[in-house]
């Protein structure tokens, strides 16, 4: 297994988009990386790239410590799962797992014991004789899976594997795929728009947006810490819940805004010195929201109140959705046995400890 | 009563398209048959006379071995040309631009292309003016000109079926580019990531993914390439052992008015293309499913 770094890569197609910009991380060995964006935002460029299946524009990729910027696909040493599997439709299952290891002439009896070995790890034995046609979508993932593990490379590449799969399979494949990458101990990068497989599979997750990369960090840090505007609002499902906000000082700190008034605690507070009197952003993420009457330390300081618009009932939890002030609408995770009613006046208290603060021009987080 | 009724529509459905089926198709295919054990003036009965001829006279003889020429060479050439063209045009910035050329013979009359060809292949001794392109190239090279079209039993042959690849590959390559398009690219980025050169990834994903369409590609052209008339009507009328079955045919109907010998050749040719046509059926079927 290895390491990559990426060094100030970058990527401009011939039409002139500059899908990558000046990416710059490591994959440390052993280490499962996920990059997270949305649709277009450079992650499946940045993994081809790692592939080699695109050119660099400028930069440098190393694999293991040499650098590949011109090594051909064949010769990086990478397996890669795609978003469609790509098993070839001629040959059998055993005949896909075993293409590479043919290819580099390795001897038959050692091919057919890596195939055997990985096909039994995946749980597909019984399918090594069959078409990828005649395989249902779990299958043809596993196949796809194990046509990357038989080569035993230094560097997994998953470019949003289980994206074609139903909600169901889609969980049990991603821990599948965690306790493989336990298993084999193996240097994965892993593409996704889907931040809960990103926080769920993780070591290191990387988030890019437009081309750049926004943060790099572990799941715990980028959803505690988001570094910008973006982050805050790309991770956690609901979203964080955003409040233009202007910071006042009146016996301490305080964020107030349009229905709102929020004491910022004093070990936060000197952080907005620079601010006073200026437009920020608040951050809140709906489950540091609770309702007042379960809340043992609310007081004025840290109590919105607010106008329940719809309630969102999931059995372990309810969202509200509600308006703060005249016409701003925000998310709250609270707890099922809420009395909140449609129509209804609702006062929510802020877990003060868990506030973000954006400045309004760079977006970059404050706290 | 129902039932009556269905038959009722069933034939006022299918009637027009049967009854022109068997006027235009059913009646001249076994006319020629009957004919084809008559005489040159289908007056009297024959027996297989014709067909020993089609068989045995030195001219259908030459005529076959020419026909198979024809079939593995210009099969192969329109088929491989069209195929190799097909993907190396996928990768240049001026794709469309190469397709159109090499398709263009196509909008030409195979006629058309046969007087062009004739006056590129013209032949004239050596120290006269050269009107031929091909012969004014190898003179200028300071060889000796060729009479191509003359020189048998290779040279001419080759000659023509040249020009019928010259037509026909721009057909094959644009049905084939169109199969090449159709290979999801992730499959091939699967096979370079896997260990394979361009090569490899040609013969071991490319090929056995447009298996299919190449199969019915090759076998349109091997039925196209048994009825071989026009280009060796027009550059040689079948002279200097460039004779092929369909020309004969037209020779024996149309110059020495023998109708039972020219039915007896149609009848063989016809049987010659049956086996090709249902293997291009099953694989099209196949297809579909």
């Amino acid at each position: 297994m290895a390491e990559v770094v990426l060094e100030k890569v970058n990527k401009i197609f011939p039409n002139g988009v500059h899908a990558v910009k000046d990416a710059d991380f490591v994959i440390q060995d052993k280490e499962f990386l996920v990059l997270l964006g949305p649709s277009g935002c450079g992650k499946t460029t940045t993994l081809r790239m790692i592939a080699g299946l695109e050119d660099i524009t400028s930069g440098i990729i190393k694999i293991d410590g040499k650098v590949v910027n011109d090594v051909e696909p064949k010769d990086r040493d990478i397996a890669m799962v795609f978003q469609n599997y790509a098993l070839y439709p001629h040959m059998t299952v055993y005949d896909n797992m075993a293409f590479g290891l043919k290819l580099r002439k390795t001897p038959k009896d050692e091919i057919e014991r890596r195939v055997r070995q990985a096909a039994k790890i995946l749980g597909i034995e019984h399918l090594l004789d069959r078409k990828p046609k005649q395989l249902s979508g779990g299958q043809r993932q596993r196949v796809a899976v194990g046509r990357a593990i038989v080569r035993n490379p230094k560097v997994f590449l998953f470019d949003e594997p289980l994206s074609n799969l139903d909600a169901k399979l889609r969980v049990q494949m991603r821990s599948e795929l965690k306790k493989l990458h336990q298993r084999l101990e193996a240097t994965i990068a892993y593409v996704t728009h889907d931040q809960v497989e990103a926080m769920t599979m993780a070591d290191k997750i990387v988030i890019m947006h437009e081309g750049l990369i926004q943060q790099v960090g572990d799941p715990f840090d980028v959803y505690d810490h988001p570094a910008n505007l973006f982050v805050a609002g790309f991770i956690g499902t609901p979203p964080m819940n955003f409040l233009a906000a202007r910071v006042v000082k009146e016996n301490g700190i305080w964020l107030k805004g349009d229905g709102f008034s929020i004491n910022v605690p004093n070990d936060k507070a000197h952080l907005l010195e620079n601010y006073i009197g200026k437009e920020v952003i608040f951050g809140v993420r709906p489950e540091d929201l609770t309702e007042k009457s379960q809340s043992e330390n609310a007081d004025e300081t840290n109590t919105i109140t607010t106008v329940v618009d719809v309630v969102e009932p999931l059995g372990s939890e309810t969202l509200l959705h509600v308006t703060v002030g005249s016409n701003q609408f925000i998310t709250a995770k609270v707890s099922p046995q809420t009395r909140a009613r449609v129509g209804q006046r609702f006062d929510l208290t802020v877990n003060l400890e868990m506030i973000h603060v954006f400045d309004k021009e760079t977006e970059i987080a404050i706290f | 009563m129902k039932s009556k009724k269905n038959t009722l529509w069933a034939v006022l459905f299918l009637g027009p398209a049967l009854f022109l089926l068997c006027v235009y198709l059913l009646y001249p295919s076994i006319h020629t048959i009957i004919i084809s054990f008559m005489d040159q003036r289908s007056q009297n009965w024959v027996g297989f006379q014709n067909y020993i001829y089609a068989f045995t006279s030195k001219t259908m003889l030459t005529a076959f071995r020419n026909n198979l020429l024809w079939v593995i060479f210009f099969t192969l050439g329109t088929v491989g040309l069209g195929l190799i063209i097909a993907v190396l045009v996928d990768r240049v910035k001026y794709e469309k631009f190469t397709k159109t050329i090499i398709f263009m013979p196509m909008a030409i009359s195979f006629v058309g292309a046969g007087v062009i060809w004739k006056f590129v292949y013209d032949y004239k001794p050596l120290g006269v003016n050269q009107i031929g392109l091909l012969n004014q190239i190898v003179v200028s090279l300071g060889g000796e000109p060729k009479a191509w079209l003359i020189q048998g039993p290779w040279l001419n042959n080759f000659a023509l079926i040249f020009v019928g690849i010259w037509i026909w590959t721009g057909f094959c390559m644009v049905i084939l580019s169109a199969a090449y398009k159709g290979i999801p690219e992730e499959l091939l980025d699967a096979g370079r990531v896997d260990g394979a050169n361009e090569w490899q990834v040609f013969v071991h994903i490319i090929l056995p993914y447009m298996k299919s369409t190449i199969g019915v590609v090759a076998t349109t052209m091997v039925v196209n390439v048994l009825k071989i008339f026009d280009i060796v009507y027009v550059m040689t009328n079948g002279n200097y052992g460039t004779e092929v079955i369909a020309n004969r045919m037209y020779k024996e109907m149309f110059q020495y008015r023998n109708y039972g010998r020219a039915s007896a050749i149609a009848v063989v040719l016809f049987l010659l293309i049956v086996p090709v046509i249902i293997m291009n059926l099953r694989r099209m079927k196949g297809e579909k499913s």
